[in-house]
Order: structure tokens, then sequence, then C-alpha cells
């Protein structure tokens, strides 16, 4: 019994660790991230806008190029923890979570036909995040609800201004502020690029 | 070539693993094309959730 509670116990730890830190990647990318960021900006920052502008463009997108980028994060996390002697069933656990994460944001813009009997009812269930929980991410100022695998951190992040204190701390302390947001109404009108996503 | 090994062992394990949960949970051809088809139909739905939540 105590090791089946200690196993859960892990298990809900490791899904929330995954959450929070795919939250947190997520929060950087929406506040950090800029076009001319080297190296990283084209690939992060332009889907990023593209997203906030259209955010049902991305259902477009197969798993592989949903997921590409934190498949490779992943794997190199497993390399790590392999070499270093630590890989176990919670890092594998947090790596496919990891590696899915922006796949489970997909579904929360998906229709339930679309995501079909098994996700719909894990989000009914509350396992998966609702759409309706992201949606308040998309709703303007849009500085919240970072987390997109449970719905869970969302309200305690949030709830205890998590996001926007880091964004007070680093602007004050290193001057980095946070990018505009041109999805936003009245933030508008976004680059012009943002017209060939328009259809 | 042990490093290598592991390497390839761990790559193909993550994404065999991660590709191997979400096509489990995805009805059959939900790609891109059936994603594309129901678009333009449905486009407005999460919208409308936001409206939804803005009324409250």
């Amino acid at each position: 019994m105590k090791t089946a509670l200690l196993f859960l116990l892990k298990f809900v730890a490791t899904v929330l660790a995954a959450d929070f830190v795919a939250g947190t990647v997520h929060w950087l990318e929406d506040a950090y991230v800029r076009e001319d960021t080297p190296i990283i900006g084209k690939y992060v920052a332009r889907p990023n806008i593209v997203h906030h502008h259209y955010p049902r463009y991305m259902v477009r997108h197969n798993w592989w190029q949903t997921s590409f980028d934190l498949v490779l994060m992943s794997v190199a996390m497993v390399i790590g923890a392999w070499f270093a002697g630590l890989l176990s069933w919670e890092v594998w656990l947090f790596a496919i979570l990891s590696a899915n994460a922006n796949e489970f944001h997909k579904w929360e813009h998906r229709t339930r036909k679309e995501n079909g009997p098994a996700i719909s009812f894990l989000q009914d269930i509350r396992i998966l995040q609702t759409a309706k929980h992201h949606a308040r991410h998309h709703t303007d100022p849009k500085n919240s609800h970072y987390c997109t695998i449970t719905n869970f951190l969302n309200p305690v992040l949030d709830g205890m201004n998590f996001w926007n204190g880091l964004e007070w701390a680093l602007a004050k302390t290193v001057g980095l502020n946070r990018r505009e947001d041109t999805s936003i109404r009245g933030h508008g009108p976004g680059p012009t690029w943002l017209a060939e996503y328009r259809r | 070539m042990k490093t290598l090994l592991q390497s390839v062992i761990a790559a193909a394990g993550v994404y065999v693993l991660a590709r191997f949960v979400t096509s489990a949970l995805s009805p059959r051809g939900s790609s891109a094309s059936i994603a594309e088809q129901m678009a333009a139909q449905h486009t407005t739905q999460f919208l409308n959730n936001l409206d939804e939540i803005a009324s409250h």
C-alpha cells in the first residue's frame, strides 16, 4: 500500500514537473523571444506570434512538425541522464510528457470531433488540460495560464503572480522587458508577414 | 562506440514512446488532412470559447 502510494505521488509530481517546465518554456517564448533573437528567433518567435494571432493555425501541423524541438530536447535530457547514471522511469515519463507538451497544447485548440473519444475523455476527466482552461491564455492581456499539460498548476502560479513577479524581477535587475504582443486588442496590427497565414 | 549506441537507443526510445502515446490516443487519420478539412468549419469554435469566458 505504501509502495503504491509512493508510486502515485512520484507519478503526479513528475507530471506536474513536466507541466511546470513546459509552462516555463512557453512563458520564455511568449515574453522574451523576439523575431530578431539570434538563432532561435526565426524558429520560436515567428510560430509563437502566428499562434497568438491565429490560434487554430497549429492544428494543421502533424505530430513531428508540432513536437520536433521538444523531442530533441527530451532526447538530450535522456542521454544526459543515462550518462550521469540517473536514468529512471521518472526521467522517461518526464521526457515523454515534455516531448508531447506542444501536442497536448494542439489538442486544446482542436474540436472534440478532431480529438476523438480518447483525448476528449482525458480532457473531460481533467487528466489533460481542457480547451476552455487554455482559452484563458488567449484572452487579453494574454500573460497567464502558460502551463498546457494539466489544469492544476495555472491557478496556483497565476494566483501567486509567479510569472508577473519573474518579469518584474528581470526588468528591475537586468533590464529585460517583455516583448510586445501585437495580438492583444489595441497593440496591433502585427508584422506584415502575418498576412500569409490569414487563410 | 558504447556512447553512440546509448545515444541512438535513447533517441529511438523517446521518439517511439512519445509518438506511441499520442498516436494511441488520437483517432485514425486525425493528422493534417482531417484537421485541415475541419479547420474552415470549426475555426470559430475556439473564439466562441473566448467570448464565453470573457462574458462570465
